[in-house]
């Protein structure tokens, strides 16, 4: 197998819904690339297409009710050209998914130990003892203490980090090429999220592995991922190194998000509000800044007409030019972008 | 006198087993905890998943059964009947729920929801009812307009909203909010914050804040108290839980806290790492040996941790060397 640095890359995507016989853009215009060794962060709101930016990926999309457009590189396939046939090859196998709610991914009438073979016997031809023993690998690779006990209860004898353990063992168990983790530790409590953490960038650095990590938790972005995009309203408008985002924010959204989060320098002020809400699908402008009904005291002309991604520094790319000029209301003239 | 006291409060559930389903043991979700609500102020319960704080909540609200304990609000023993008529308790607190979905009636327009505890409690004629309703809307910042639609028609913040102004209705004088925030998106997450702190600037309302997320209770609390295994761990100011923890519970849960400071997170990493050890190796120095949390006992006038007193007094030691 060749492996070249950039092994996915994200081309234009379009993935457009059906809603009441027409169809509306969910993610639009969307180009990503995604190394090996890097854990690629996608962050934003519900609502601003992180989800689906992945179900595009994992070609989970039920194509009479979706349009999607544009080209999905993974190792040289255009996976959007892809069949459903052809699409089981690598799902599972090549790609991973790592769900948020462990509970409703796991079957909760098979054991663990069969639920976990299972993407084995769709992917590789191991015997069945080869399995069992690759079985407890993953297990203690993920951190579970007891992996033969484990591997025999069923779901509901888990606690939910254990689940979300067992999820990763299911994601990695063919050792694929990219995962992708769609808020992986969202119902779990802190301490067990950092575990949860910890076994991803382990895994990713062990099989030298991808990973697109999906998340609105701008904390767990800066503790774990190498790169971000910053999503909103369907479009990157922020992407760069995770020293670049939280150092330097430029967009006005990603310096919104930073500035609405409870930290501690602003804990006896009011946090910032950002005006107004997500557009929905129906109501997402088509023509200039989506981002502009939200900051509405920035004059029209500093927007870019048909807004376009700017690289500012290497590796650092900006969406529309109104960010040179932006500031917060209340900080006016104070700092500049 | 605090508008709360809650003394030795235990809610056990028993579990029935054998062959006549007789009790044959019991969960211990909440064990033993004081603590005190003073008028005015935001008092914030942490704790992960099953440390028993939504039931602490319940509890204060009257939702749930308490095995033993008391809860003197204004004086007097509201877990008894005939108490809480008398004081009108269930007037004087309300409770914000975390999932804003499912504790809005479906079918109810959202007038007849922001105005069921008004018709429970006070005998307001239809315009007057109608106009007490608009100014609640107005308060929680939503148009007019919302009053004839239903609870699937706002979003998330919106809902929840709707929830803080039902719980205001009737003037509460202590608000019990569950989790408030967890379901929503940062920059809603930072409106209904907001609006809980104006609120309480403007009407005095006290509030008991339950959350797992510390840094929103950094934010909103200026008392904490730190729950585990149905027992509390640490009882402090801000300034005390954040800065001078000394339980390694607590110290476990601030290291697990992700920063959005990017260039400290090797060293953030490596701390978290280090108390989670120690974490394990030590668990029998923080526990009795049944597992549960030692009493609380005073290190200052308004601190206080779990621990035996030498052990207490050794640690504060120990840290204060290595600082100096």
């Amino acid at each position: 197998m060749e492996t070249t640095s950039d092994f996915l890359n994200i081309k234009d995507v379009n993935t457009a819904f059906k809603i009441n016989g027409k169809y509306y853009d969910a993610i639009s215009h969307i180009n990503l690339t995604v190394h090996h060794d890097e854990i690629l962060a996608i962050v934003g709101e519900s609502g601003c297409g992180k989800s689906t930016l992945a179900t595009t990926i994992m070609g989970l999309h039920d194509p009479s009710e979706t349009k999607i457009s544009g080209e999905i590189d993974f190792e040289g396939t255009d996976l959007l050209k892809l069949d459903e046939a052809g699409y089981n090859k690598f799902r599972g196998a090549k790609i991973g998914m790592i769900f948020q709610d462990p509970l409703s991914a796991l079957n909760p009438l098979k054991r663990i130990e069969d639920q976990i073979s299972e993407v084995m016997t769709y992917h590789t031809k191991l015997t069945a003892e080869q399995k069992h023993n690759r079985v407890l690998e993953l297990l203690k690779e993920v951190g579970i203490v007891d992996p033969k006990r484990t591997a025999h209860q069923f779901p509901h004898q888990l606690s939910g980090g254990m689940r979300q353990r067992v999820i990763i063992a299911i994601a990695i168990a063919c050792k694929p090429d990219l995962i992708i983790a769609d808020e992986p530790t969202t119902a779990l409590d802190v301490t067990i999220q950092a575990q949860i953490l910890d076994v991803l960038r382990k895994i990713q650095a062990e099989n030298h592995a991808g990973i697109i990590l999906i998340t609105h938790d701008l904390g767990v972005v800066a503790e774990t991922a190498d790169r971000v995009a910053v999503m909103y309203a369907g479009q990157i408008v922020e992407e760069g190194s995770v020293e670049q985002i939280f150092n330097t924010p430029k967009h006005p959204y990603t310096r919104s998000l930073l500035r609405s989060m409870p930290q501690r320098d602003n804990q006896n002020d009011d946090l910032y509000v950002i005006q107004g809400n997500v557009p929905s699908l129906q109501k997402m402008p088509q023509i200039g800044d989506r981002f502009a009904p939200r900051i509405p005291w920035v004059k029209p002309e500093e927007h870019e007409k048909n807004p376009t991604m700017h690289e500012i520094e290497p590796g650092h790319e900006v969406r529309c030019t109104c960010y040179k000029s932006f500031s917060f209301p209340d900080q006016v003239g104070s700092v500049k972008a | 006198m605090s508008l709360v006291e809650i003394k030795n409060l235990k809610v056990h559930y028993p579990i029935r087993s054998g062959f006549w389903n007789r009790i044959t043991d019991s969960v211990k979700a909440v064990d033993g905890i004081s603590f005190n609500i003073e008028a005015g102020e935001t008092y914030g319960l942490v704790g992960e998943s099953g440390s028993g704080k939504s039931t602490t909540g319940k509890s204060v609200v009257g939702l749930e059964k308490i095995t033993s304990g008391s809860i003197m609000y204004q004086g007097k023993d509201i877990t008894k009947k005939n108490n809480r008529k008398e004081l009108d308790y269930n007037h004087d607190v309300q409770m914000i729920f975390q999932d804003s979905l499912s504790s809005l009636n479906p079918r109810k327009r959202i007038e007849d929801i922001i105005a069921e505890p008004l018709r429970n409690f006070e005998h307001l004629s239809k315009d007057e009812e109608k106009l007490r309703v608009l100014q609640l809307l107005d308060i929680v910042g939503l148009d007019p307009d919302a009053l004839y639609k239903y609870p699937h028609q706002f979003s998330g913040g919106q809902r929840q909203r709707i929830g803080v102004a039902r719980a205001v209705a009737t003037n509460p004088k202590l608000i019990i909010a569950d989790e408030p925030v967890s379901a929503l998106d940062l920059s809603v997450q930072a409106q209904v914050l907001n609006f809980m702190k104006k609120i309480q600037r403007e009407f005095g309302i006290s509030y008991l804040f339950i959350s797992h997320d510390l840094g929103v209770v950094r934010h909103m609390c200026n008392n904490i108290a730190i729950m585990n295994r149905g027992r509390l761990v640490e009882i402090g100011t801000r300034d005390d839980i954040y800065n001078h923890p000394v339980h390694i519970y607590t110290k476990r849960l601030l290291a697990a806290i992700p920063e959005t400071n990017v260039n400290d997170r090797k060293e953030h990493r490596a701390n978290r790492l280090a108390v989670e050890e120690i974490y394990r190796q030590q668990q029998d120095k923080y526990y009795d040996k049944d597992g549960k949390a030692f009493p609380l006992v005073p290190i200052s006038p308004t601190h206080s941790v779990a621990l035996p007193k030498e052990v207490a007094e050794q640690i504060i030691k120990q840290e204060g060397e290595v600082k100096a």
